[in-house]
């Protein structure tokens, strides 16, 4: 399993946002809105497989432990 | 007339005067927000004053205003005895103060009024339940033994009970609260979840709205899903156990009816209630549906073993009633303690179990918090070194402190730490924004791939975190919560070096979520591989 994307996101969960709000930095690798649209980039389209996002889960719950 | 050299000093004055405003102006640029109009009134009313001083030739008056300062001593003839800026003078000496006949004060401290010369004692820690004593400093700055002071006090003096929750579990420590109990003549509650033979707590009395609410709170900041999912199984669960009379429970049977396993059971007793629970078993056969179904297996499964690995696991035994000869089962209700006056201390251990020490904190305190509500009588609680426990409780303790001050209850909150205190206040407003994201994430991505996970340390990173990971098909999406209100904007600023701007509210907030992001080793753009 190689190439994993990575993308951030700053999340206001109480922002005021416009019909025209523009939710796009640094060329797309941040996404800066509400949750319903962070969802949304979260359940973005790509090659993973269910069984690879699992054991993709595992890897990073074992790298960062919970606080 | 006017003679060459005035001409010339009121020249060069004019000149000193116009650098030094230009300089003001500079600084006050440079330094700070302000702008140089913000000045103009002041400086207008400054002038004025110091016209008419010159006018009535009142020339005390226009040292103080050119000098501001105020009128020392010797201007009005008085001896050079007190030293003090401002005109306060404090001695430095302590005056212990007879508790029996005045509770009020812990310690008075001597106050030399500067225009009377009259000494005046003030007090330095109040004991009143409306307020909180917050303490910080380096080991052996004296946080301890100061908190005694005002524990006995509180404790002898006005009869309050004592709650304790001790993090490093010190013998000495439960020695002075016990000699304390004695002389208080009250009964001493020790609850240690690594000794099985102190006493046993039962936290779950009442009804069974209020035990269901209070028994999933260990987990409520850490797994919000899962918080959701067990609060509604256990409403029904508590109500039927109630309506049986089969209440209260303790926790381990409590969490061992919760398992998707027991269900039946569960549903056989609400089918022998009476017609007049016909609504609660009726209820208890629809959400069968849910409990049965591979979703609420699954679900309800992962939120009791969550819970049972946060709480009965280490604290199993703490929260086990202990059986008599005679075959009662007996532990200690909070609330029970509360009107005797009691002093109960909880040993938690948090150097070596941390989440499960914070577990015990926050249910120790979601139930002095009831407890405070049932009883009316006044209490004093000391939370020492709450920076061990401070992420997972704060939420609880600010809800604790906010109940001292309207139940009769003084908080005393012990830290090595200055920050931990305001900390508790910032991470409130911050975890409430964490929970709002983390219940739309798991609405909107429930029926999807979409793995979240939240709250995850960094490690060699001190206190850094991430807030939420999403592991989806098209990658992994590192989310950090904002709890900023109002408008969220990215705009371009600058004409040749173009940069993106964060602005919230109009203020441009680029440089700290930089900061919080830069924190993560999982940076957007990087490509991450894995095993």
């Amino acid at each position: 399993m190689t190439g994993i994307s990575v993308l951030g996101a700053l999340c206001f969960p109480y922002m005021r946002r416009g019909w025209l709000h523009y939710s796009r930095a640094r060329d797309g690798l941040i996404t800066v809105d509400d949750p319903r649209h962070i969802a949304k980039v979260a359940n973005r389209p790509g090659p993973t497989s269910p069984s690879e996002i699992e054991q993709l889960a595992d890897t990073l719950i074992r790298a960062f432990p919970a606080a | 007339m006017l003679r060459p050299q005035l001409i010339l000093l009121d020249i060069a004055l004019t000149f000193l005067c116009a650098a030094a405003g230009a300089g003001g102006a500079w600084l006050l640029r440079r330094r700070s927000s302000l702008s140089i109009r913000n000045l103009y009134p002041a400086a207008a009313l400054a002038f004025a004053l110091i016209a008419a001083a010159i006018a009535a030739q009142s020339w005390t008056a226009m040292m103080m205003l050119v000098l501001c300062r105020g009128p020392r001593r010797r201007w009005l003839g008085a001896g050079g005895g007190s030293r003090s800026r401002g005109g306060a003078a404090q001695s430095r000496a302590l005056a212990p103060v007879d508790l029996a006949a005045r509770p009020a004060p812990v310690r008075a401290r001597a106050r030399v009024s500067p225009r009377s010369g009259r000494t005046r004692a003030r007090a330095a820690l109040a004991l009143s339940g409306r307020v909180r004593v917050e303490l910080f400093g380096s080991t052996g700055a004296g946080k301890t033994t100061t908190a005694r002071r005002v524990i006995a006090a509180r404790t002898l003096a006005q009869r309050a009970a004592l709650f304790v929750l001790d993090q490093k579990g010190d013998d000495e420590d439960v020695a002075q609260m016990k000699r304390l109990a004695a002389a208080a003549g009250v009964p001493f509650i020790l609850l240690d979840s690594q000794d099985p033979g102190t006493d046993r707590w039962q936290p779950l009395w009442g009804t069974p709205d209020g035990v269901a609410a209070r028994v999933v709170e260990p987990i409520r900041q850490s797994e919000p899903y899962y918080y959701d999912t067990l609060r509604r199984h256990l409403d029904i669960v508590c109500r039927v156990l109630h309506a049986a009379d089969r209440w209260p429970p303790s926790v381990p049977f409590l969490i061992d009816c919760c398992q998707p396993l027991r269900y039946p059971s569960v549903l056989a007793i609400a089918e022998q209630l009476g017609a007049q629970h016909s609504r609660l078993t009726r209820r208890t056969l629809e959400h069968g549906r849910y409990v049965h179904s591979p979703q609420g297996i699954k679900d309800l499964s992962g939120a009791t073993n969550r819970l049972e690995v946060a709480l009965a696991l280490a604290g199993r035994q703490l929260v086990t009633p202990r059986v008599t000869s005679d075959g009662q089962a007996v532990a200690v209700r909070l609330v029970e303690a509360l009107q005797q006056r009691a002093v109960v201390m909880w040993r938690t251990h948090a150097d070596t179990m941390r989440d499960e020490a914070a577990a015990l904190s926050v249910l120790a305190l979601a139930d002095l918090h009831d407890a405070a509500e049932t009883a009316d009588a006044p209490w004093t609680l000391l939370l020492d070194e709450v920076g061990a426990v401070i992420k997972m409780a704060a939420a609880r303790g600010v809800a604790i402190l906010q109940r001292g001050r309207s139940h009769r209850g003084q908080v005393i909150v012990i830290t090595q730490s200055a920050a931990d205190p305001a900390t508790i206040q910032a991470w409130q407003q911050g975890a409430g924004g964490e929970i709002a994201t983390a219940r739309e994430l798991a609405r909107r991505l429930r029926r999807s791939v979409v793995i979240v996970i939240h709250d995850r340390r960094i490690p060699g990173r001190g206190r850094a975190n991430i807030d939420h990971l999403t592991v989806g098909r098209g990658g992994v999406t590192v989310i950090d919560t904002k709890s900023s209100r109002g408008d969220v904007q990215i705009t371009t600023a600058g004409l040749f070096h173009r940069r993106e701007q964060l602005l919230v509210n109009g203020r441009d907030r680029t440089a700290s979520s930089t900061r919080s992001s830069g924190r993560s080793p999982l940076s957007p753009g990087r490509w991450i591989d894995a095993p």
